[in-house]
């Protein structure tokens, strides 16, 4: 147990040295310290070739540690039993690409061995989650490169893991995709899992995760929670409702009696991505409402 | 100082027990399995297996093509073509998709997909090279198949064709005989050394009759073939002389000033032709001095025989010239003894010889038409033979064979030959034979005929009957009588004694052991070609495969190449100099690496069987797959270790 609660996730001055025959010595993780622990969302962040995607490897035994240790499910990184209940999106869908999406889903369930009904119920349980229900029998090979994402986030949770490693997952995704991975890793917060994700696509830490860590040339240089490390505590704010400017004009008297001079009072700004969403949504909604008018004209 | 690795961390790089715990469940033979299925489908799709069942089904109907001299000719010649067509697309299969099985994973980075899994790495290794052994064995057994299916199209070709038969022969030599004088008959001996008898001339060209080793066919010999060597063959160049019981043909050469003729076994009886080169250096106007070479002469020990007693055969010789009309110019009678090169004098061993040699002086006129003939007249062994008969313990052997699946027996006609394969001692074993009575006789209907058959030491004897003999039920029965005092007669006991040549299921059991052969020669460069894609990159670990494979093949002619090598004249190691010492090192380690490191293949060849119409014996193939086993475990542990040892970048 941690201060996080049971730890899913520890190493314990973790090093990586990557070294070999003619090729010079790359220090890509440096004595790292890190508790992931249940439940949680957490961010991995840090710049490219901070050793994310390295530590990623380490924890999931692909490569070996120069030194230091770490422990994943209780159990030493690279252990194979602990394997059944992990998850991993590598940073870009590296899959059997002559196989189909229901292909792949069934060979990783078969893999761990899922029996035959659960299985085909899990497989399009996946396939609608990740909305490749069109495509679920098209070869890999002739899949976009969101499609390729949304297929390798499917492999992951094929057998519903306990913690699930995400490197990049939002990467080739349109801004629809994005929302409904940020989703699906909410959903899989509240179902319990834990997550570790590695991306350097700040916006989508900052909606997903509950702690992070910014790794920087293999170091920890900081590591915490998202609303203690984001948290400006010497402000507040204020958000209202159609306020008008007389009312605006009384509030700002109000508080400079109060003592708080030149408080900035402004209208506040939607982020693009949820206006994109407001106005496909929209779009969709009167695409949908056309098309059944039609419907019933053609029906009378 | 960054801290030591925890050593409780199982790094993942050799994780053997833990690994192997894992396989030997239900659920680990189940990973592997679907792991071995996903690497065929793979290649399946990547058109892999069609493109080369396909290039065998060309080789398949392109080896019908290949022209032959005789129906038992062109199956063998067929069934060597599909199995080394098995043989080197299943090489290639093998090479290409095992050697770049992992590789391409781990470059592509395909491999996080199992490695993320709950697969061990013994696993990952054991997958692929299962799925690539399934791949094979899918190709072999289509291949079989199209093996099978071409094999029986060219056996069954010459009802197809009829009476008619086209051939392609290059006739060296001829003789007239003129003894039936409604049939103009001619004897010819092929180049290659089969017999064909020609039976009389048509306008088309020779109508012929070939006596090959298993079936009869009459036939025609285009004139156009004949003509190629009408010098040879124009009547008036063969006249007088006398027959040529060709069976064999010999060798000779020109060497510093004499004539050099090399016969292969030594056999009473048999006449060797040979076809005289140009002469190129100069000789005695009234002689030639001819040294004789018989190749392959071994003395196999006789018990009771003392052995230092033992002295090389006395053997008569006489020399002719098949053209020439005068009987007293036409020959001369050589008695001699002949020496022994490179014998073995171990006390405790009776003397082996590579060759024996004697040198003689023939009359020039001999060879004065370009051919000289030889004939064993007399062979006198130093010693007597040990008188004792045994068969199966039995004064005269009888056995029976069946019941008998044959689609041919309802064809009263057709004809049956039975093959005797024989260990008979009689004394200087290869010179000799035992002349024995088989009788053959139907057991339902007790008709039966009897057939003078001559038996050799080591050789095969056949015996002709026709089918009725056979009951379909209960087979055929055999006795051997009249079997000589002195001759000991046994049989090899992995051999049926009975072996009907042109029972077709045969076919099918010859394809299958001999694919099977195939397959556990491809199981070992599967497994080499897939470990080596652990560690070498695809292209090398191609390369490698095929190298393994091309020294393995060739190992015997590498060793046998080197044993020629002349040896220092030093008698020992600290005799020889520096550099001859260093050579001697070099080519004892290259002998030993060649000895241990390349598989023997020759064991996984049905060659020899195919060539002699047996059928693979189910030991040969039990051999077969101990060796497989052997080297794969071998290979496969190396595949372990490279990938366990390896990072996933």
């Amino acid at each position: 147990m941690s201060e996080y609660g049971e730890s899913v996730i520890e190493t314990n001055q973790l090093t990586k040295v990557y070294s070999g025959f003619m090729r010079p010595e790359v220090l890509a993780v440096d004595r790292l310290d890190l508790t992931v622990g249940r439940g949680e969302v957490f961010g991995l962040l840090g710049p490219n070739g901070s050793g994310k995607t390295t530590t990623t490897k380490l924890l999931l035994g692909l490569i070996f540690p120069t030194s230091g240790s770490a422990t994943v499910l209780g159990k030493p990184a690279g252990d194979i039993e602990v394997k059944n209940n992990l998850g991993f999106l590598p940073e870009e869908s590296y899959l059997y690409r002559f196989l189909n999406a229901e292909e792949t889903l069934d060979f990783c369930g078969r893999i761990f061995g899922i029996p035959r009904p659960e299985r085909k119920k899990r497989i399009d349980e996946l396939i609608e989650l990740v909305g490749l229900q069109d495509a679920r029998k098209r070869a890999l090979r002739g899949y976009s490169k969101g499609m390729s994402r949304r297929i390798g986030l499917a492999q992951a949770l094929v057998n519903d893991p306990e913690l699930i490693f995400l490197d990049e997952p939002t990467s080739g995704l349109d801004p629809i995709g994005r929302r409904e991975v940020k989703q699906l890793i909410g959903r899989l917060k509240d179902l319990g899992k834990t997550v570790m994700l590695c991306t350097h696509l700040l916006p989508d830490v900052q909606d997903v995760c509950d702690r992070i860590a910014i790794l920087h040339n293999g170091r920890l240089v900081e590591q915490g929670s998202l609303d203690e490390l984001l948290m400006v505590k010497n402000q507040t704010q204020l958000t209202i409702d159609n306020l008008t400017e007389s009312e605006q004009k009384k509030l700002v008297e109000l508080l400079a009696e109060m003592g708080h001079d030149h408080p900035e009072i402004v209208h506040p700004y939607d982020t693009l991505s949820s206006l994109f969403m407001r106005i496909i949504e929209s779009e969709r909604e009167r695409d949908r409402t056309r098309n059944q008018e039609e419907v019933d004209a053609a029906a009378s | 100082m960054p801290p030591q690795a925890d050593r409780q961390h199982p790094s993942g790089r050799l994780d053997l027990v833990r690994s192997l715990h894992r396989l030997f469940t239900p659920s680990g033979w189940r990973r592997v399995a679907e792991l071995a299925v996903l690497t065929t489908r793979e290649a399946v799709r990547s058109r892999v297996l069609v493109g080369a069942v396909a290039l065998m089904v060309v080789l398949g109907l392109g080896s019908l093509l290949w022209p032959q001299a005789s129906d038992a000719g062109r199956v063998i010649v067929v069934q060597r073509l599909c199995y080394g067509g098995l043989t080197f697309f299943g090489l290639i299969v093998a090479a290409f998709v095992g050697g770049s099985a992992l590789h391409r994973d781990i470059v592509t980075k395909r491999i996080y997909t199992l490695a993320t899994k709950p697969l061990s790495r013994l696993e990952i290794v054991l997958g692929k090279t299962a799925g690539l052994i399934l791949l094979l064995a899918l190709f072999l057994f289509f291949g079989g198949l199209i093996t099978y299916g071409v094999t029986r199209i060219a056996h069954l070709r010459k009802t197809f064709e009829g009476g008619s038969y086209e051939l392609e022969v290059v006739a060296s030599t001829a003789r007239l005989e003129t003894d039936d004088p409604t049939v103009e008959e001619e004897r010819l001996i092929l180049r290659q050394g089969q017999m064909l008898e020609a039976i009389g001339k048509t306008e088309d060209g020779y109508k012929a009759r070939i006596a090959g080793r298993h079936t009869e066919l009459a036939g025609t010999i285009p004139e156009d073939a004949v003509r190629l060597h009408e010098r040879t063959l124009a009547p008036e160049r063969v006249v007088g002389g006398r027959e040529l019981g060709a069976r064999a043909r010999g060798q000779a050469r020109w060497r510093v000033g004499e004539l050099a003729l090399a016969i292969g076994e030594l056999a009473r009886n048999e006449t060797w032709v040979f076809d005289l080169p140009e002469e190129q250096e100069p000789v005695d106007e009234e002689t030639i001095r001819t040294r004789i070479i018989v190749g392959h002469l071994r003395h196999e020990p006789v018990r009771g025989v003392d052995r230092t007693q033992h002295q090389p055969p006395r053997i008569q010789f006489e020399f002719f010239n098949p053209r020439e009309e005068d009987p007293a110019r036409a020959s001369k009678v050589v008695d001699f003894v002949f020496s022994a090169r490179e014998a073995r004098r171990d006390p405790d061993e009776w003397p082996a010889y590579d060759y024996y040699y004697g040198i003689i002086a023939l009359p020039r006129r001999l060879a004065a038409d370009g051919v000289l003939a030889a004939e064993v007249t007399d062979l006198r062994p130093s010693y007597r033979p040990l008188g004792r008969v045994f068969v199966r313990g039995e004064k005269e052997p009888r056995w029976r064979a069946g019941p008998v699946r044959s689609s041919v027996l309802p064809e009263e006609q057709a004809t049956f030959r039975t093959r005797f394969h024989v260990q008979a001692r009689t004394g200087l074993d290869l010179l000799d034979y035992a002349a024995v009575t088989a009788i053959i006789r139907n057991p339902a209907t007790g008709e039966q005929v009897e057939r003078p058959i001559r038996l050799r030491h080591l050789t095969v004897s056949y015996v002709r009957f026709p089918s009725h003999l056979i009951d379909p039920n209960q087979g055929v029965e055999f006795v051997l009588t009249d079997i000589p005092d002195d001759a000991q007669i046994g049989y090899r006991a992995d051999e049926p004694p009975v072996y009907l040549i042109l029972e077709p299921d045969r076919f099918a059991a010859t394809t299958v052991r001999s694919v099977a052969l195939i397959f556990f020669q491809l199981s070992i460069f599967a497994t080499i070609a897939v470990a080596a894609s652990t560690v070498l990159s695809a292209p090398v670990a191609i390369l490698f495969t095929l190298v393994v494979a091309m020294a393995g093949g060739i190992k015997d002619l590498l060793l046998e190449e080197m044993g020629r090598r002349a040896l220092p004249a030093a008698a020992t190691l600290q005799q020889m100099t520096p550099t001859e010492q260093a050579w001697y090192w070099i080519e004892y380690v290259y002998q030993q690496v060649l000895i241990w490191a390349a598989p023997g293949f020759s064991q996984f060849s049905s060659a020899e069987f195919i060539n002699r119409q047996w059928t693979v014996p189910w030991s040969v193939v039990a051999i077969a797959v101990l060796i497989a086993l052997g080297y794969s475990f071998v290979f496969f542990a190396f595949g372990y270790l490279f990938l366990s040892a390896r990072e996933l970048e």
